[in-house]
């Protein structure tokens, strides 16, 4: 029996600007943790200190990170070079690593209905309501962006992997 | 593929939205620190406090200790086989045949399931 992508363990991780926001999921409907992790400001080796951890305890098979390649990202230079360490601490760890677009993410998400990061944390929501309660209030224009975002964006990146990868034919 | 946690504790305990605090008092310990650790799979919980997260999360071991009952499974399995083997299946022995009939029923579930 070949093995199937769907049913990974995976570890989704989502930097924000002063850690990082994650969720495990093992397959597309079982949420296993969640959290945002925050330091007193951004430092990517202690951020890279706490994803391997989370690696340590968890052994996914896949870790699950943005795909920031493509020139219209707008993620900044320490971000990326963020993502850039967590790939290669995966790598030494013997853990495969996805990387997702956040322009893929969206149309995975638009097919649902949710054009926006507010109404795919909403179908997120629905899809696991154990999420509910670190559902942040909608944004203000004024007000920066809460950090337990991050919890839906990784979701949201692990989601679109498990939907994608459930279109690919597989061998019998 | 990743084999099961030994435990999902920590998801049931998200997932019901108690703090470590809250769980340790529902559990009867005085504080976290142990309930912690099982999550952390550190330590094993005692059969008292196996039972009363069974209570508290009303979820049966095998989901809760999901990996940690596969490993005892297969272990205890394994030793059901051998000795039905040392007791010698042939045997006219009245108690040798109600014992392996008892084994029988430990591992004829498990190698039938593995084999449909």
């Amino acid at each position: 029996m070949s093995r199937r992508g769907r049913d990974y363990r995976v570890l989704a991780v989502d930097p924000t600007s002063r850690g990082f926001g994650y969720a495990i999921l093992e397959g597309p409907e079982q949420l296993i943790d969640w959290g945002v992790r925050e330091g007193p400001k951004a430092s990517n080796p202690w951020a890279v200190g706490h994803v391997t951890k989370l690696i340590g305890r968890y052994v996914p098979d896949l870790l699950i990170l943005e795909d920031v390649t493509k020139q219209d990202t707008r993620r900044r230079e320490r971000v990326r070079h963020l993502l850039h360490e967590l790939e290669e601490l995966a790598r030494a760890n013997q853990v495969e690593v996805a990387s997702i677009s956040r322009r893929r993410m969206k149309r995975m998400f638009a097919s649902a209905e949710a054009k926006n990061k507010e109404q795919i944390a909403d179908t997120i929501v629905q899809h696991f309501p154990e999420l509910s309660p670190s559902r942040p209030p909608v944004r203000k224009p004024w007000v920066s962006e809460d950090p337990r975002m991050a919890i839906f964006d990784a979701t949201a990146f692990a989601l679109t992997y498990f939907y994608f990868e459930d279109e690919k034919p597989h061998a019998a | 593929m990743a084999e099961p946690l030994d435990n999902y504790l920590r998801t049931y305990r998200k997932k019901a939205g108690y703090s470590l605090e809250e769980l340790g008092f529902l559990l009867g310990h005085e504080s976290g620190s142990s309930a912690g650790k099982h999550e952390r799979f550190d330590r094993h919980p005692t059969v008292r406090s196996a039972m009363a997260y069974n209570i508290v999360f009303r979820q049966p071991p095998e989901k809760l200790f999901w990996g940690l009952y596969a490993h005892v499974e297969r272990e205890t399995v394994q030793r059901a086989l051998q000795l039905s083997k040392e007791l010698g299946p042939k045997s006219n022995d009245p108690r040798v045949q109600q014992k392996l009939e008892s084994l029988r029923a430990i591992y004829l579930p498990i190698t039938h399931s593995k084999r449909s």
